[in-house]
């Protein structure tokens, strides 16, 4: 319990209130006087110099080797390799180039008679021979041979390859080889140690496995114009790192009801959280302080209203509701006490907000609330947290340095995505970010330091596309997150294709946000067409629940087809249970999808001993069916998982459909047919032939 | 009288307890908590309820939940929630928009409320009502706050705003600013609380005379984001997660 205060006469009033209030990132705490202690004061400028050598070259590399596409087909580009005759000077050949119609780039590595030309009019990359071209070459009399370059595949280790829209980081490489700052790596001192966004396997981590924020970068989207508020305890807004791309007008002190969020001082530092959100989303670049935030030149918004000794759902809807129109992605890293045994979600008035901002917010786009998924372990379950489990929130876990899952992580079907965060054995393997009164800390740590990490990706996607609704944003992320080189530590939960292809975890999600794939895919989004909700059935007669076997229950349904309202192509599916239990913490919830997609919608929480409550019309959410037609049977089992016996009674059981009637990604093109809105469309298309 | 007020509140801080799951707060000391807390609440009365920051839950009414009453386009029979479901439209859909009733956490909160179940009750229809218990939840009292930090200008901001211009971005410099201030000791959080001292006086037990309850009125800050209904499992960071 977290309210064992002095006996202030208030404090009373605080204990009644305040009874079980956590925050998610408690492992800061633990850390907290190492962190100080430790402050790091070498520089190790040597590293950084060679940083700075390789810094284009890498990038450049790492962009052509996610610019050639897989090799199925061979792939051919513009590139020709021309052999002389005869050893010949540059500004002969560069009249042979052109009187073919080619551009001579110049001598292959110093040869006299080996040459590199491009042909302008030839796309990049296409599948087949040019061999006109080549033909064209190869009877000029001073060339002896002409080969046109093929294209492959060089992947990172490790690493799944961007699939998405390739050849337009590659070109922006070479426009800003000049020199253009996007090009290389930031010169912000604690730089090196944001392995979540660039990954070198710095404290034995997993080279490449990172936000791949630089492909996003170099395509030039670093959130300009974009703000995203950090609900929390304050932000150091007059942080060097921070103060000019902090939004005055936007910020608001909710626990002290006046425009300014500074955070409030105790002896312990304990109001950083919020400084430190904002320095992972929104941390200036290469000016000498702290690290760099993922999307450096977008801004920041504080809104402090988690410090007072009470929450309200004033304070909380007021919070979410602040000026939605300046303010684009609110980022929340609390909720619920994660301690296994709550069952709890956004009031009355803080629904409102929820449900305002997404249909309202952003001159009618919809805010973005970015959700921690929580801390709870793997004996919380986050669909308990209606904050998380809600449809409008985008729900982020965490992956720590290496791909495993972190220790804290509270997995859930409603978790869309993953980013980074603390928890492998190395202490240093926390997240490098802004801390308050001026400082820099490495060890923000938590779900909560995941969630910035993802409003910052999304921050780059607005810019990249700033009439992405709240509903693009999500699509965007289940299409273009990574399977990487996530996995479960403890081999409980395995990486599943749904009925179209698309591949999730109940830890992670569809896997580890990519910025350079969700900017390079958001650049030419069409916005996905009209959601429709459908209550595609319901059972209420009372069962009972025996100990030993499950209880099957199903829903035959068309899913509205037939009415203005059909949901065809799925987004969000709520299963809204009513069910009672002699312990509430040992029942297990799977639904399953017509289209054999299996759900955890509820696993054991053994901290969990309510047995009067249970669930009253609870929605527990999946998004593990995204892009699946629903017409069919959906099946919901309820069982025990329990030493003791027990026994309860489901009251209802209601499945609620949310998706589009027409399929969602029909207008957009699919450069990569190996990329999963490939896939995904190709699926649909099928389907469609198919009906 | 005094006998009722008792029994009334020891049945709800049972059931509260069991709800909740308080294991660590003894249900004496809860009774006493509680004691005071409506005491406290009776005499601070409706002077505290005409808060400043209603219009955020008026100006809903046209919005978002309830919108599909004013709105020609949207079914004039949607529900609240999901008990009305059935007896009135098997098929509730609403075009492209979200709606509040898609979610019952929105009934479950409302439905396991300790306080008052009947006046948190949502039957179908009734939008009316709805409103009205959604107002009064705001209505019933304020409670205390911590020191406020100062409020540094931020760039391009200057003393006209009511920020503070001649500051310095250091602990110490907080730790000043607040220490001169009469304000709540969060002993969570602070090394040293001046133990007890003006602080026990104000615990004598269920009654309170009127000169220690001005006391506590004027400590409790003049902020209507505070008032309302209290969430019994809030959201503020703690330091208790075992790892």
């Amino acid at each position: 319990m977290a309210s064992a205060r002095v006996p202030v006469f208030s404090t009373v009033l605080a204990r009644i209130i305040c009874r079980n209030v956590y925050h998610r990132y408690c492992f800061t705490r633990l850390n907290e006087s190492d962190a100080k202690m430790n402050k790091i004061t070498s520089k190790r400028q040597h590293r950084r110099s060679i940083f700075f050598t390789f810094g284009f070259l890498l990038v450049l590399l790492q962009t052509m080797n996610r610019g050639l596409t897989e090799v199925r087909a061979e792939i051919f580009t513009n590139s020709f390799l021309v052999r002389m005759r005869e050893p010949s000077a540059r500004h002969l050949v560069d009249q042979i180039a052109y009187r073919n119609g080619f551009v001579n780039l110049g001598s292959v590595l110093g040869s006299q008679t080996e040459f590199h030309f491009v042909h302008r009019a030839l796309p990049n990359v296409r599948n087949r021979r040019s061999i006109p071209h080549v033909r064209r070459l190869k009877v000029d009399p001073m060339i002896h041979t002409a080969i046109q370059q093929s294209g492959f595949k060089r992947v990172k280790r490790g690493y799944k390859p961007l699939k998405v829209d390739k050849m337009i980081p590659l070109l922006n490489d070479i426009k800003n080889a000049d020199g253009d700052s996007v090009s290389r790596d930031p010169t912000d001192p604690y730089f090196q140690y944001q392995w979540y966004l660039k990954n070198t396997g710095q404290n034995g981590g997993k080279p490449k496995l990172d936000l791949n924020v630089e492909a996003a970068w170099a395509q030039g989207y670093t959130g300009k114009n974009v703000t995203t508020a950090i609900m929390d305890d304050g932000v150091d807004y007059m942080h060097a790192d921070l103060m000019y791309n902090y939004n005055t007008k936007a910020s608001y002190d909710f626990s002290s009801n006046d425009p300014y969020p500074y955070p409030r001082y105790t002896d312990d530092w304990f109001n950083s959280h919020g400084t430190r959100c904002a320095g992972e989303v929104a941390g200036a670049r290469d000016n000498g302080v702290c690290g760099v935030g993922v999307a450096y030149d977008s801004r920041i918004a504080g809104i402090r209203m988690l410090d007072q000794p009470y929450m309200t759902d004033l304070i909380e809807a007021n919070s979410m509701g602040h000026e939605p129109n300046l303010i684009d992605i609110y980022s929340a890293s609390w909720g619920p006490t994660d301690d296994g045994k709550t069952v709890d979600g956004p009031r009355n008035a803080t629904m409102r907000a929820i449900v305002r901002g997404v249909n309202e917010g952003r001159k009618g786009l919809g805010n973005i609330y970015v959700w921690a998924s929580g801390d709870g372990g793997e004996n919380d379950d986050c669909n308990c947290d209606g904050y998380a489990a809600s449809m409008w929130t985008v729900s982020i876990n965490s992956a720590i340095n290496d791909g495993q899952n972190a220790h804290y992580d509270e997995s859930c079907s409603s978790t869309l995505a993953s980013t980074f965060s603390n928890g492998a054995k190395d202490p240093n393997t926390g997240v490098a970010t802004t801390d308050l009164y001026g400082q820099c800390t490495t060890t923000h740590s938590g779900t909560s330091a995941a969630a910035p990490e993802a409003a910052g990706v999304f921050a780059l996607a607005l810019e990249a596309n700033s009439q992405l609704t709240w509903r693009d944003i999500q699509h965007l992320t289940v299409l273009t997150s990574k399977r990487n080189s996530l996995f479960d530590a403890k081999g409980r939960f395995h990486w599943t294709m749904n009925g179209v292809g698309l591949e999730f975890n109940h830890l992670f999600g569809y896997g580890v946000l990519d910025a350079g794939a969700m900017v390079a895919l958001a650049k030419n989004w069409k916005t996905v067409p009209p959601r429709y909700h459908c209550e595609a059935g319901t059972i209420q007669t009372t069962q009972e629940v025996p100990n030993h076997r499950s209880i099957l229950l199903k829903i035959k349904t068309n899913a509205c087809s037939g009415t203005e309202y059909a949901v065809n192509y799925l987004e969000h599916v709520q299963a809204v249970i009513s069910l009672n239990a002699t312990r509430r913490g040992d029942l297990e919830l799977f639904l399953t999808s017509p289209m054999g997609t299996r759900s955890m919608i509820l696993s054991r929480r053994i901290n969990d001993d309510d047995q009067r409550d249970g669930f009253n019309k609870w929605p527990f959410m999946t998004t593990h069916t995204w892009g699946e037609y629903p017409q069919g049977t959906w099946l919901l089992e309820v069982s025990f998982n329990s030493q003791l016996p027990q026994h309860g009674w489901i009251h209802e059981f209601t499945l609620m459909l949310h998706g589009t009637k027409e399929p969602p990604y029909a207008g957009l093109s699919t450069a990569d047919p190996h990329s999963k809105l490939a896939i995904v469309k190709k699926a649909h298309e099928e389907h469609n032939t198919v009906m | 009288m005094m006998i009722h007020c008792i029994l009334l509140v020891s049945a709800l801080v049972s059931t509260q307890a069991s709800m909740y799951s308080i294991t660590d707060l003894k249900p004496d000391h809860l009774f006493v908590n509680n004691m005071l807390l409506r005491d406290l609440i009776e005499r601070m009365g409706n002077e505290l309820a005409e808060a400043a920051v209603d219009s955020y839950v008026d100006s809903q009414e046209s919005s978002s939940g309830v919108r599909g009453f004013s709105d020609k386009e949207i079914p004039l029979e949607i529900p609240l929630d999901y008990e009305g479901i059935d007896a009135i439209n098997p098929k509730t859909n609403i075009r492209d928009q979200e709606y509040l009733q898609h979610s019952s956490l929105w009934s479950h909160q409302q439905l396991n409320n300790y306080k008052n179940n009947n006046r948190y009750k949502v039957k179908p229809g009734a939008a009316v009502k709805l409103v009205a218990s959604s107002k009064s939840e705001k209505t019933e009292n304020q409670l205390p706050a911590y020191c406020t930090p100062p409020n540094p200008c931020p760039v391009e901001y200057n003393g006209e705003n009511n920020c503070l211009v001649n500051f310095k971005n250091t602990a110490a410099f907080s730790r000043d600013y607040q220490s001169a201030q009469d304000c709540m000791c969060d002993s969570e959080h602070m090394l040293n609380c001046p133990s007890g001292s003006d602080v026990d006086n104000n615990v004598p037990g269920v009654s309170i005379s009127s000169a220690d309850f001005d006391q506590i009125v004027e400590r409790f800050q003049d902020n209507p984001y505070f008032r309302g209904e209290k969430l019994p499992i809030a959201a503020k960071k703690g330091i208790n997660v075992g790892y």
